[in-house]
């Protein structure tokens, strides 16, 4: 059989594949303006429930997550008072996002010794974005109607904790594996300069 | 000399060779045919492998192909975060935030310092980045005269940023307030798919 043709079109077909190939598979995450430019309001507001107003604030020290009722109280149950209502853990980190700097909270762990090679693994200040995201469900069940959180953050946050923060208030998996949709309208509100 | 020669001289020297070799062949057998020039000529290139090969990577090609608009190189400048979002980009004005410059439709606008737009380059209680501005001020001009001609075309406000993940949430809320000036009012954060 004489497959010259056929090895042509191969050979042509592979380098306009290769071309339009994607390697990494890009997704976007919804957010609206900040709210220093008239906020999203679609003016149906429920009387008969309280509106919940959910904030969630990323310091350096932790997350303050908070609604109209002022904070909320840690998932220990203490009254948060000044500290952050979930607090960065410390925490055996991969390096491997983070070759040549800090894991966030960078201000936090810049005493720490820099993640150098990708192998390596170092006790590091982290995020807790799974209790928030847990203490999310929590109030998602108390308040199954609301789908609004606001994000706030200190200006010197990095956009990896920023992205971390909506993947944790964007959905969940329940006690038994489900999935469960929580806070989905994300508004970024400005920096605090 | 004596044990020099025990070990040239074969020991079986004197021995009777075995009768079977004298005996002819029968009358069936045929003697392997000298190869002669006809051989050669019909030997080809065995592709069959190599074709096997293609195949494998046109199937992989194929199923890894994509249409996405937002197209991204990653380098060291811009390294996306990771996130479990499902949400497929859609075209629109794309901003993208290294940690060198800020690029608005694969054209450089700001060069960054450190991280940081230059203080000259900024106003509005250094909240709106000027030269940024003026970029995104020229693409919703001509998404709006598009609008305007083809009806199908609608101005959406629709901005996508792609931004490294170090980039601090202070260059973000000014790239956003500059946006905002520029009439976008929704906005998509690019990031990579995690796997499953």
């Amino acid at each position: 059989m004489n497959l010259t043709p056929m090895m042509n079109l191969i050979a042509m077909l592979i380098p306009c594949l290769l071309l339009s190939a994607a390697f990494v598979e890009i997704a976007v995450v919804n957010v609206s303006a900040p709210s220093m430019n008239s906020a999203p309001d679609d003016g149906k507001k429920r009387l008969d429930v309280p509106a919940l107003d959910l904030r969630i604030t990323i310091s350096e020290r932790g997350y303050i997550v908070s609604g109209s009722q002022g904070p909320f109280p840690t998932p220990g149950g203490q009254p948060t008072g000044n500290g952050p209502t979930i607090p960065v853990v410390q925490q055996k980190v991969s390096c491997v996002p983070y070759v040549g700097t800090w894991p966030p909270p960078r201000s936090k762990n810049s005493d720490s010794p820099k993640c150098n090679k990708s192998a390596d693994a170092g006790v590091y200040w982290v995020y807790d974005t799974e209790a928030l995201n847990k203490m999310l469900m929590e109030i998602k069940t108390q308040y199954p109607e609301e789908r609004r959180v606001i994000i706030a953050a200190e200006p010197g946050t990095e956009y990896d904790t920023i992205i971390g923060v909506m993947d944790a208030s964007r959905d969940g998996r329940g006690p038994e594996g489900e999935h469960r949709a929580l806070f989905d309208e994300v508004l970024l509100a400005p920096a605090i300069l | 000399m004596a044990k020099h020669s025990d070990e040239l001289i074969p020991l079986d020297i004197n021995d009777i060779p075995d009768p079977s070799v004298f005996v002819a062949p029968p009358e069936t057998y045929r003697r392997p045919r000298k190869k002669g020039r006809r051989a050669t000529l019909e030997a080809g290139l065995t592709i069959t492998s190599l074709m096997d090969a293609l195949t494998i990577i046109l199937v992989f090609l194929l199923k890894s192909y994509s249409n996405s608009p937002v197209q991204l190189k990653q380098a060291d400048d811009l390294k996306l975060p990771m996130s479990s979002t499902e949400v497929i980009p859609t075209d629109s004005t794309a901003v993208v935030i290294t940690l060198n410059d800020i690029v608005v439709d694969d054209k450089p606008a700001v060069r960054l310092d450190n991280g940081k737009v230059a203080s000259s380059d900024l106003s509005s209680g250094d909240l709106l980045i000027e030269p940024l501005m003026d970029k995104l001020a020229d693409s919703v001009g001509v998404q709006k005269r598009l609008a305007a001609v083809n009806n199908k075309i609608e101005f959406k406000g629709i901005m996508t940023i792609v931004a490294d993940r170090q980039v601090n949430f202070n260059l973000l809320t000014q790239v956003m307030y500059t946006a905002g000036q520029a009439e976008f009012s929704r906005f998509k954060f690019a990031a990579i798919k995690k796997s499953q």
